[in-house]
């Protein structure tokens, strides 16, 4: 619980940052909803978009293209480049925690206490889940009052639903950065790995969206599993809007194996710096 | 004596390597309860890797480590409860106060209060409002002397513990561990300090290249007749005597070992023109930089 609490205080004001930025992206891009009803600027937007080429569309993640002028669509479609921020901060945050006091060598202090490196890690991953949660409030309570701005709270419970669900990529990316921070005897290169193996999925991911043949990528690539706009179809009863199940099953693997080669690494781990 | 004593460490037969590198290769020794133990050797010798996988930040490829009859590797946990650690190298939560670090610290134990951080931090001149990143490397010392003091422990272990503190606080440190050792706190020290070890130390342990080579009790090692000799003189002397060891010229000086009738000597001596002499009893001192010679 001390270590909780330590984890918590340490990275509080960075998590709020991430918090605040997040929700002022999203405000911002909201920003320009009301002008996308207008029927001249949408008639202008889709005629442009439909001069892009098909492939282009799709790595953008509008293979469909939504209709701006819908609150909601306007609203999954931003927030699926904040699910993809978010993410990175997640993986960054699990990246760190444990090699962080192997980089500045204050784990010499902790392993010399009453607390074994099963609580370390269960108390920094608790610190971090916490974390998390506390940027997901801000989006959330930035998408509410938007959502009360501009469509008169209409949407709220749709809101509520997808942010949950996204949830789900986040921790996918927060298991794998604890998984690879377990292994790491330092976290200078920390920021450099998780962004490198966040951005290479994610354009497998982009590759396998373009490429027909190389449709199986997406597996490598769990930010694309299940994108916030099919997401909120799905919720919306859209015909022939599907989730991809075996994302969410690879999802949830991904994360139970993350723990757990984290908690199995960990604990036979020599501190050797 | 010793057999009625309860022991506190045990190690058996420890070797640690790490992949190629040597760590230590056959660590045997014992520390009885209340004792001070020094544990000594040159640069890489295994000191630290001895200490760190007692602490368990180390796994033993071979051998057993047992404090307090518990196992060092499945108990760690329990074990750390009576243990106080001082690392040789100082590294805390640079942004915290000393006082925050401190209560972190006796978080970790139910029997710190207030009174008794106050109590250290007075004894050590230690502010307890500074942050630990404005601090100088003798006052981090002082953090960790006081965090590992904390919870009385019944095992203190100090690696290197008065490297960075001036004189005074030198001798405050075993003033302090002599009032703990009253409660019957067992001390494992290991120190390049020789003079240190030979004043508060009563069982010293030598490790040389992953191998303990000898522990010796300081109260029963005897020197007999042999004396440390410094001659000073300007041109270079050649003694013919037997019973001179270790002779060496640092500078215009030489120095040497003698065993043998002191009277001889001087008539030896005698031949020669020198400038000054002196003639030393051996220390403790003395005896172990044997241990610090030729790898």
């Amino acid at each position: 619980m001390n270590l909780l609490k330590l984890e918590l205080k340490k990275n509080l004001k960075g998590s709020i940052i991430w918090g605040i930025v997040l929700s002022g992206v999203l405000l911002l891009y909201l920003a320009f909803f009301p002008s996308m009803t207008d029927a001249g600027f949408s008639e202008l937007l889709y005629s442009k978009l439909n001069m892009l080429p098909k492939g282009l569309l799709e790595s953008l993640g509008l293979a469909e293209v939504p209709d701006f002028s819908i609150f909601m669509e306007c609203y999954s479609y931003v927030f699926q480049f904040l699910v993809i921020a978010f993410a990175i901060y997640a993986m960054i945050l699990g990246t760190k925690s444990l090699s962080s006091e192997e980089g500045n060598k204050t784990i010499e202090f902790l392993y010399s206490k009453q607390i074994t490196r099963m609580q370390i890690a269960i108390s920094k991953m608790l610190a971090s889940i916490l974390l998390i949660l506390l940027v997901s409030i801000f989006l959330i309570f930035t998408s509410i009052i938007s959502n009360l701005i501009f469509s008169n709270g209409s949407d709220i419970e749709i809101i509520l639903k997808i942010n949950k669900i996204m949830l789900l990529p986040i921790f996918v990316y927060w298991a794998i950065g604890f998984a690879i921070s377990s292994f790491l005897k330092s976290d200078s290169k920390s920021i450099v790995i998780a962004l490198s193996i966040f951005f290479g999925s994610y354009i497998i991911g982009i590759i396998a969206v373009t490429i027909k043949k190389l449709d199986m990528l997406i597996y490598l690539s769990p930010i694309n599993y299940n994108v916030t706009s099919d997401v909120f179809k799905v919720l919306v009863g859209r015909k022939g809007a599907t989730l991809n199940i075996a994302g969410l099953i690879i999802s949830a693997i991904i994360i139970i194996l993350g723990v757990a080669a984290t908690y199995i690494k960990y604990n036979k781990k020599d501190l050797l710096n | 004596m010793k057999k009625d004593r309860k022991i506190i460490i045990e190690i058996k037969d420890l070797c640690k390597n790490y992949g190629k590198a040597r760590g230590v290769t056959k660590v045997d020794l014992k520390v009885y309860e209340g004792e001070t133990f020094g544990f000594i050797g040159p640069n890489g010798s295994g000191k630290s890797t001895t200490i760190r996988t007692m602490l368990n930040f180390l796994f033993p490829t071979k051998g057993e480590i047992k404090i307090f009859g518990l196992n060092a590797v499945t108990d760690s946990s329990s074990i750390k409860k009576d243990i106080g650690y001082v690392p040789s190298e100082v590294n805390y939560y640079e942004h915290m106060k000393v006082i925050d670090l401190l209560n972190f610290a006796a978080s970790f134990h139910d029997n710190v209060d207030s009174k008794r951080i106050k109590y250290l931090c007075d004894k050590f001149e230690l502010q307890e409002n500074k942050k630990i990143n404005e601090l100088s490397f003798g006052n981090k010392k002082k953090i960790s002397i006081i965090q590992a003091l904390l919870h009385h422990p019944k095992l203190l272990i100090l690696d290197e513990p008065t490297n960075g503190l001036d004189p005074l606080m030198q001798k405050r440190v075993f003033e302090v561990l002599e009032e703990e050792k009253e409660n019957g706190m067992t001390i494992f020290l290991s120190s390049h300090n020789l003079s240190e070890v030979e004043k508060y130390c009563d069982r010293v342990g030598i490790i040389k290249e992953g191998e303990i080579v000898d522990i010796k009790d300081v109260s029963k090692i005897n020197f007999g007749t042999t004396k440390k000799i410094v001659i000073n003189t300007d041109k270079k002397i050649k003694l013919k005597l037997s019973g001179i060891t270790d002779e060496s010229y640092i500078n215009n000086e030489l120095h040497f070992k003698y065993e043998g009738d002191i009277n001889v000597l001087l008539k030896e001596i005698n031949k020669y023109e020198i400038k000054d002499i002196a003639i030393l009893p051996l220390t403790l001192e003395d005896s172990f930089m044997e241990y610090y010679g030729s790898r």
